[in-house]
């Protein structure tokens, strides 16, 4: 018998696990891939690990004509040999951490048998409360040809870069990528269905980045749906709804995540979900009292990133220890590692109007000395 | 002013939100800035600096955070 067991190891996890073990609670976590989760080992670290050697090429093109003419090439099997020396380990030095603090890891997919005990593989463990905190995964559009499509996981694992992708999809998942694969050499198209990219951040520096984007040569094809993907000798065919066929080596899904909840056992249990994932109050409680939500498996108004999946992870511990306030995020800070970056907190510029408030343009970028006064007076827009 | 330490990021911009306490409840930034930037941000917008707050902090120059605080300043009460 447990005190707390967390269904997942990610983000949304460990740091509240570690808190209660520190506390004296006997606490497992419960991980059916790699321990640590998403961001350590499919995410975050390995893409900002892959975007280095992109991100100095593009401040080296700042000098083009003022001092640097050349571009460097990205050698990618090397940079990807150096990925898995970095990211590799990672899952097995957190495991190593967490056992010190004796918190237990049972390998396996979790399923819930009643509201105290789950199923792992056939082994039946009890807690007295539970964390759901199995994140999302990527979601497979329902179309014929799916099965030719890869996802972040695959492109983050990539041993040869190809030499033309299409990613399905504009998001900041997808931006990203693109801006990589395109320094490392591949001819990228990005296949969206909204008219915009970069949704969720300031629209205008979302067309910037676009622009920029395709300044260098990336192709961007909006307001079309993905009706199909087909494989064309040893190449594939993305058909959209309207007619355009774009053919490409690789193909990659980045249409979005959908929570982990299958196999979960929500429905036995009667755990309330929709499809933004598990409904919680404001204290991460689940309609059954003792189990609690964290991270991105939550159906949440905040971005679902690992600082609020810590943020979360951290207050479930709290309260699962006394803690009787509701959770209150502060101001949650965003970042799109896009060339050029983009990033956003608070307030989005065009939602500032209808909130009584005003937005100020800085030309950072293009303000000189002694004129700076000038272009910075307030000027509302 | 910044021009040179911009690194020749000529588009490099930022769009700040104020409310009608002229207080900072958000931005938007676009640049090699960016991500640095926005993080020295988070406590003007959770802790509501006043215009003298930042006035009175000394923050090493040339970077770019150290010269985008005391710029956004005078859009602050
Ligand atoms: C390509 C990519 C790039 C990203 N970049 C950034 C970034 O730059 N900055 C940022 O802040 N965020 C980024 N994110 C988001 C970030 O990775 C997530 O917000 C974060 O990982 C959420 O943590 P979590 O613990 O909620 O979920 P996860 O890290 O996904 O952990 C959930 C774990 O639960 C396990 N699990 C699921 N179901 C079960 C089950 N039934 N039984 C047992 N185990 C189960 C899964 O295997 C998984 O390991 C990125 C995500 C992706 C995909």
């Amino acid at each position: 018998m447990y005190d707390v067991i967390f269904i997942g190891s990610g983000h949304a996890a460990w740091h509240g696990a570690q808190i209660l073990a520190k506390a004296g609670q006997k606490v497992a976590l419960v991980e059916a891939n790699k321990v640590a989760g998403t961001c350590t080992n499919f995410g975050c670290n390995a893409k900002i690990l892959l975007d280095g050697p992109a991100e100095i090429i593009h401040h080296l093109q700042h000098y083009h004509g003022i001092g640097i003419e050349d571009t460097p090439a990205i050698v990618w099997p090397a940079l990807m040999n150096y990925k898995h020396q970095v990211i590799d380990p990672l899952s097995d030095g957190l495991a190593k951490m967490l056992a010190v603090d004796g918190i237990e890891i049972i390998a396996g997919h979790a399923s819930f048998v009643d509201p105290h005990t789950i199923n792992v593989d056939g082994t039946q463990y009890q807690a007295d409360k539970f964390v759901i905190a199995t994140g999302q995964k990527p979601a497979k559009l329902p179309i014929p040809g799916q099965e030719f499509t890869h996802d972040s996981t695959d492109f983050l694992d990539l041993p040869d870069m190809p030499k033309s992708i299409v990613f399905i999809g504009a998001g900041y998942i997808a931006m990203e990528f693109a801006a990589i694969a395109q320094a490392a050499g591949s001819h990228v198209t990005l296949v969206e269905y909204g008219a915009t990219a970069l949704n969720g951040f300031d629209a205008e520096y979302g067309q910037r980045v676009v622009r920029e984007m395709q300044d260098r040569g990336i192709e961007f094809v909006f307001s079309n749906a993905v009706a199909s993907v087909s494989q064309a000798s040893d190449q594939f065919v993305v058909n959209t709804a309207n007619g355009q066929r774009i053919t490409a080596d690789y193909v990659m899904d980045s249409t979005g995540r959908v929570a982990n909840i299958d196999g979960l056992g929500l429905d036995t249990i009667g755990v309330d979900y929709n499809r933004q994932g598990v409904l919680v109050n404001e204290f991460l409680q689940t309609n059954i009292a003792n189990i609690y939500a964290s991270g991105d498996v939550i159906d949440k108004p905040i971005a679902r990133l690992t600082p609020t999946a810590t943020f979360e992870s951290n207050y479930v511990a709290s309260v699962l220890l006394g803690n009787d306030q509701p959770i209150a995020y502060p101001a949650v800070p965003t970042v799109a590692f896009t060339l050029p970056r983009v990033a956003q907190i608070g307030l989005l510029p065009q939602e500032a109007e209808l909130q009584n408030c005003k937005v100020y343009k800085i030309p950072y970028g293009k303000m000189m000395r002694f004129q700076a006064q000038n272009d910075a007076l307030p000027s509302p827009k | 002013m910044m021009r040179f330490q911009a690194q020749n990021d000529v588009h490099a911009a930022l769009k700040i939100v104020v409310n009608e306490q002229r207080q900072l409840v958000g931005a938007a930034l676009i640049g090699d800035f960016a991500p640095e930037v926005v993080n020295a941000l988070v406590p003007v917008i959770n802790d509501k600096y006043s215009a003298a707050k930042l006035a009175n902090t000394i923050y090493a120059f040339p970077t770019h955070s150290g010269i985008v605080l005391p710029l956004i300043a005078k859009f602050l009460a």
